[in-house]
């Protein structure tokens, strides 16, 4: 079947509408605030959320520490990946630390790491970790599919090691990339946020999570899941704004 | 420097090759010699699968001989036209000239210079286009220049002129002969007419390639 790619967002928008409608619905019918709050419940929740002048900086407090495990997991998943591919001992011996890692719930990491790590900066390891395994696995698989034949081009006609990565290397792991972008940064977020809200170190969003929980205050939940839903989207929509911008200037760099 | 090629053994699918290894051995070059001499031209020829291109991956280092020995490599510089372009196919014409001159501009030709050489075989008005919007003539054309502009003193060309119409044909043909200037070359080609167009020495390889069947001087 055909797919229509005629007015993404116009079809996006429709579809968020129609599922808000079918939730606005959902709620009246079960009619249990506690249960399932509304959408209009939800938005009067967010309103009191952001009328506390500190939502700022508990949006601050969180993003600031994910972000921390994303940069971290991104640096030493692309250094791995590099050194895997080029040694096939290294690949080998990361093999079964990545195996566990992919296989273990992220909730079992939490509860492990919390023993040796302060609630307040779980969130930046675990992150990481989740990062990691994402990065390294695909960009692992991008060198190891390397156009054999391009390499030997650049090496016949001794390119410079920064001409190899911009014009060879870089444009060939161009789908592994975004790919790896658009997978770790959504699960950087919810397994940053997990972390929180076992760890419940105070002035995050996981702690509000954690407290609306305790308190049953349901709309004030949907309100920080919202919040997170927007800052997760928007941050993984502008990392995928700057890569494309680097990509489409990757000739001029060379 | 002439370059030597002696009792050269090769064979697809042993120790030397081991990607291919289970493809089964196929025998290419045995106790095949050849010498070729600095500065001329030397046009290959013979059935598919003969090992014309084999021969320029023995030269390039990209193969090994299984017995044998090739002298005169050290230190070349090496510039190529291959089978497939292998070009940067996100980049503009321009870009792909100047990234195989890294090491400097042949006869002293500056960067200055890739669009004269773009407009001389048909590419003026594409030289800042993309190569992934070239048709199959077009990247040939930008591979030739390619390494015709970049700093070398041995120049292969594995079927230089393939995907080309006539008229192309012969006007690449003369920019080849213009701007090789003195360096070694060896070209891979399946027609005797182009080999002609060419000049220099022709060498036919048999299928199992033993020495030489034919040799122009």
């Amino acid at each position: 079947m055909a797919c229509s790619k005629q007015k993404p967002y116009m079809e996006k928008a429709a579809a968020v509408a129609a599922a808000l409608l079918v939730w606005q619905i959902a709620a009246m019918a079960l009619d249990q605030k506690i249960l399932l709050a509304s959408p209009l419940e939800v938005a009067a929740a967010l309103g009191v959320v952001l009328s506390d002048g500190a939502w700022l900086h508990t949006i601050w407090f969180s993003l600031l520490r994910i972000a921390g495990g994303f940069f971290l997991g991104l640096l030493f998943g692309t250094l791995l990946a590099v050194f895997a591919a080029r040694f096939r001992v290294l690949k080998v011996l990361l093999w079964p630390y990545m195996a566990v890692l992919k296989a273990t719930p992220v909730v079992s990491f939490i509860i492990l790491c919390l023993v040796w790590l302060s609630a307040k900066n779980l969130s930046v390891f675990i992150s990481f970790l989740m990062v990691l395994v994402v990065v390294y696995t695909n960009l692992l698989n991008g060198l190891c599919s390397m156009d054999g034949e391009l390499l030997e081009m650049a090496r016949l006609f001794q390119m410079r090691p920064a001409q190899k990565l911009f014009a060879v290397y870089l444009p060939q792991l161009r789908p592994y990339l975004f790919a790896a972008f658009e997978i770790s940064i959504g699960m950087a977020f919810k397994a940053g946020i997990a972390a929180e809200v076992i760890g419940v170190p105070d002035g995050s969003i996981g702690k509000m999570i954690y407290n609306a929980k305790i308190y049953l205050a349901t709309p004030e939940l949907f309100a920080w899941t919202a919040v997170l839903v927007c800052i997760s989207v928007l941050t993984e929509k502008a990392a995928l704004w700057v890569l494309r911008i680097l990509y489409e200037n990757l000739e001029h760099i060379v | 420097m002439d370059i030597e090629l002696k009792h050269i053994d090769f064979a697809y699918g042993t120790e030397g090759d081991a990607g291919k290894r289970a493809a089964g051995k196929r025998q290419i070059f045995a106790d095949f010699s050849y010498l070729l001499r600095e500065g001329e031209i030397l046009c290959v020829m013979g059935a598919s699968g003969c090992g014309k291109t084999t021969l320029l991956k023995l030269l390039t280092g990209q193969l090994r001989p299984q017995c044998g020995l090739i002298r005169g490599m050290e230190r070349r510089e090496i510039s190529m036209v291959f089978q497939e372009n292998r070009l940067c196919e996100e980049f503009s014409a321009e870009t792909n000239v100047r990234l195989g001159c890294g090491r400097g501009y042949f006869g002293g030709s500056g960067r200055a210079d890739i669009g004269r050489h773009l407009s001389e075989v048909g590419l003026c008005e594409a030289a800042d286009k993309k190569v992934c919007s070239f048709s199959g003539g077009m990247k040939r054309r930008v591979a030739i220049v390619r390494a015709l502009m970049s700093e070398s003193d041995l120049l292969l060309m594995d079927e230089p002129l393939k995907e080309l119409d006539a008229a192309t044909k012969k006007a690449v043909t003369a920019y080849i002969k213009k701007y090789r200037g003195n360096r070694t070359t060896v070209i891979v080609t399946h027609d005797a007419k182009e080999a002609g167009a060419f000049g220099g020495k022709l060498l036919v390889l048999d299928k199992q390639a033993q020495p030489p069947k034919r040799d122009r001087g």
